[in-house]
């Protein structure tokens, strides 16, 4: 005899959608919550490194995904629909935390300082922009240039990142920022406002 | 190089994907010229290819050993407040909720309060026009102020049903009637006037004995703007 196949989250999705508020759409929903909240959590938690801040983030997060289960369309799998919500729940209390800046994580390195290069601040912010990734690119390995990314581009502190990337090395995203800013530190040096016209 | 350049060339540009839009990527769901401008951009753009690591992280990661007492006792929680998460829905039989979703509920408790703010209104502001409905939020992918009620076909059938019924939406000039299957693939959609429509005989052949099939309605006005739409429907034909 053939066992029961458990249905897929896009068929759950679609169970829900026949007759939202019903008894069956309810179950259809509580089902496909239940599979996801472990992935939730773990998220959370990673990111906020609170269990309780966790369940919170994910409690928020289940409650967006519940309001807007309706508007679910089956173009993307509904794993990834869900980290979009999760995604923007998590920029949100990022920029929150940076509008306090007391409660902000610390993130004190003892890194090589940066080098001073002057050439660098004549460029527009476009071409700084374009040559910085230019320049990662070419020194950074990948996992550096992520960690470089999340760090400075989206405001991510180095023990979230260490967690959410699963990063396994003893001391986690510090060690790539580390090595990312001594890289970058060797270019910057031997960059004249000649050199960066020529690239 | 200084943290400031940093973070102003490794922030978000104006032509970084969305995170919906890494998403429809991720899940291979674009195509076409959207789906080569979205590789040719991610291919040179550190911060997308950060947030899409991200994205595949969530999706493909296990839970570590570290992390699992912390995640069993935050998924027990989260349990303890479902009633929270799924609001205060009762969880009533299935005949008697059969054709009423809470959505429905929802939108005309919704509606009758914003009549009686109208009301209020009036008096007050006479001049005043009502701006229904004006601060839907922005992320509402589809607007429910009012529903279409279906007619038939509903539920289980003996036949393969030869039309589409439902009943009317007041200052509707159009609707779009769609076919789909249980995973909402589109089989058949059309475009009518009248609040009826026949089914052609390519679609009725797939409605087999045993399949559930899901069919839907939106209204639409002159201008081709939403008014309602319909919940989906199911229907099947058993034996």
């Amino acid at each position: 005899m053939l066992e029961p196949v458990a249905p897929s989250d896009e068929e759950l999705v679609a169970r829900y959608q026949i007759a939202p508020g019903s008894l069956r759409s309810r179950d259809a929903a509580e089902e496909l919550f239940r599979r996801h909240q472990p992935r939730v959590v773990a998220w959370c938690y990673r990111l906020s490194g609170d269990p309780t801040q966790a369940v919170d983030l994910a409690q928020d997060i289940f409650v967006k995904a519940w309001a807007s289960l309706d508007s679910f369309r089956a173009d993307s799998k509904f794993t990834t629909w869900l980290y979009v919500i999760a995604r923007n729940r998590w920029r949100d209390e990022l920029r929150a935390r940076q509008s306090r800046p007391r409660e902000a994580p610390s993130d004190a390195i003892d890194v090589e300082p940066w080098t001073e290069n002057e050439a660098l601040q004549v460029l527009g912010a476009q071409d700084r922009r374009q040559l910085v990734q230019e320049v990662m690119d070419e020194v950074l390995d990948d996992v550096e240039k992520k960690v470089m990314t999340l760090h400075y581009g989206q405001g991510i502190s180095l023990r979230a990142i260490t967690a959410a990337l699963g990063l396994t090395n003893r001391s986690g995203a510090k060690a790539y920022i580390v090595n990312a800013r001594r890289k970058l530190n060797i270019v910057t040096k031997r960059w004249t406002t000649e050199s960066l016209r020529k690239r | 190089m200084d943290d400031r350049i940093l973070t102003e060339a490794l922030s978000p540009g104006p032509d970084c994907l969305s995170i919906e839009d890494l998403g429809r990527l991720a899940d291979n769901a674009l195509s076409g010229e959207q789906l080569a401008a979205a590789r040719r951009h991610v291919a040179s753009c550190a911060s997308c290819q950060a947030e899409l690591a991200l994205l595949q992280r969530f999706a493909t990661s296990e839970i570590s050993q570290d992390e699992q007492a912390v995640v069993r006792a935050g998924v027990e929680q989260l349990r303890r407040r479902e009633r929270e998460i799924f609001g205060d829905v009762e969880r009533v039989r299935p005949a008697e909720n059969k054709r009423i979703g809470v959505s429905w509920i929802r939108a005309s408790a919704a509606l009758a309060a914003s009549l009686l703010l109208l009301a209020a209104g009036y008096y007050i502001f006479r001049p005043a026009p009502s701006g229904f409905p004006t601060d839907l939020p922005a992320d509402s992918g589809v607007v429910r102020s009012l529903t279409i009620g279906l007619v038939a076909p509903v539920g289980d059938l003996t036949a393969a049903p030869d039309r589409l019924q439902w009943h009317p939406v007041a200052g509707a000039t159009g609707y779009h009637v769609r076919v789909l299957e249980v995973d909402r693939h589109e089989l058949w959609s059309a475009d009518v006037t009248a609040t009826s429509v026949d089914l052609p005989t390519a679609v009725k052949v797939q409605v087999a004995p045993g399949k559930t099939l899901l069919w839907q309605v939106i209204a639409s006005d002159a201008s081709s703007r939403a008014l309602a739409e319909s919940a989906l429907q199911e229907f099947r034909v058993v034996r």
